[in-house]
């Protein structure tokens, strides 16, 4: 899929620019969809939907996405090139879909594994500076 | 805007979209419980480097061991608000109503409140010329990262429940 992408990516980003460039905004915009299209295949498979990923507001993640995607490409292909709207157009995807609650939960648990390995940390610190202190105690008592 | 939006699209190209996805994703939409987690996480291992150099400098005779005591002292405290703060956080992540949430996120705040008398204790001990500059460094990372997750548990108090913000390049 992420081949297919790319594959994608490099036959038609060459056709959009060209059709910019002859001012052909309404075939630009087609072939965007189309790249959204893709993209949007390929945000389920990071988020399916039969996990439970859908938008705060209780839209279908598609249909949010889709919406997104032809704002983006409205405003953002009018004023710029629209490589810039590719990027607003990935910023979307990712930012409009959220994690699953097993996303979330995984991403929780590697957060509080890494927090208690950096804690076992500090306190090994804390012991060897109570064990040089120790050590130095000793050493100035013989003397 | 055209130069801010290119390095992003020719990482994508090059990458493939889904690490670009995965990676904004996990930076734009990462739940207020995961983010403190990970600056609590910040402040340990600031606190980690600040123990390491105090032990490194009481070892070489440039800070004298009550001052290295006097700043370890402080760095114990916050290992132990750590042990707390890992429970509080779990139980944060764990709460499923939103009256819940916000009273462990005010567990959570309180937690923190109580690492500013350490710090504030470290900021008091007077540094020898040979150890000021590294160690206050040291310091001020660690209460640079109290800071920051304090700032993050705010939006759990707040109330707000967490959501992905709609953003266009």
């Amino acid at each position: 899929m992420i081949v297919s992408l790319r594959n994608y990516l490099d036959i038609i980003l060459p056709r959009i620019e060209r059709a910019e460039l002859e001012g052909n905004r309404q075939e630009a915009a087609r072939l965007l969809r189309l790249l959204s299209s893709v993209a949007l295949e390929q945000a389920d498979k990071l988020y399916p939907v039969s996990e439970g990923a859908q938008t705060m507001s209780g839209e279908s993640k598609a249909e949010k996405i889709v919406a997104g995607i032809n704002d983006a490409t409205e405003v953002l292909g009018t004023l710029v090139p629209s490589i810039a709207a590719i990027g607003g157009m990935v910023r979307l995807i990712a930012t409009v879909v959220r994690p699953t609650a097993a996303q979330q939960a995984q991403a929780f648990d590697a957060a509080i594994a890494e927090f208690d390995a950096a804690k076992a940390g500090l306190d090994a610190a804390i012991a060897g500076f109570e064990a040089a202190k120790a050590a130095a105690a000793a050493k100035a008592a013989e003397g | 805007m055209l130069k801010r939006i290119v390095p992003f699209v020719l990482a994508a190209l090059l990458l493939g979209l889904a690490p670009a996805l995965s990676g904004c994703a996990s930076a734009g939409t990462r739940p207020p419980d995961v983010a403190a987690a990970q600056i609590g996480t910040d402040v340990l291992k600031a606190t980690t480097l600040l123990q390491a150099e105090v032990n490194r400098l009481t070892a070489a005779g440039a800070l004298p061991v009550p001052l290295g005591t006097q700043i370890t002292d402080g760095n114990k405290v916050v290992s132990a608000k750590a042990g707390q703060l890992s429970t509080a956080l779990k139980a944060y992540h764990a709460a499923t109503s939103l009256a819940d949430r916000s009273a462990k996120a005010s567990e959570v705040q309180a937690l923190i409140t109580q690492l500013s008398g350490p710090l504030s204790s470290m900021l008091g001990v007077k540094l020898p010329d040979g150890a000021a500059q590294s160690l206050s460094r040291l310091i001020g990372g660690v209460m640079q990262a109290v800071g920051a997750i304090q700032a993050e548990v705010a939006k759990g108090l707040s109330g707000a429940l967490w959501r992905p913000q709609l953003q266009v390049a």
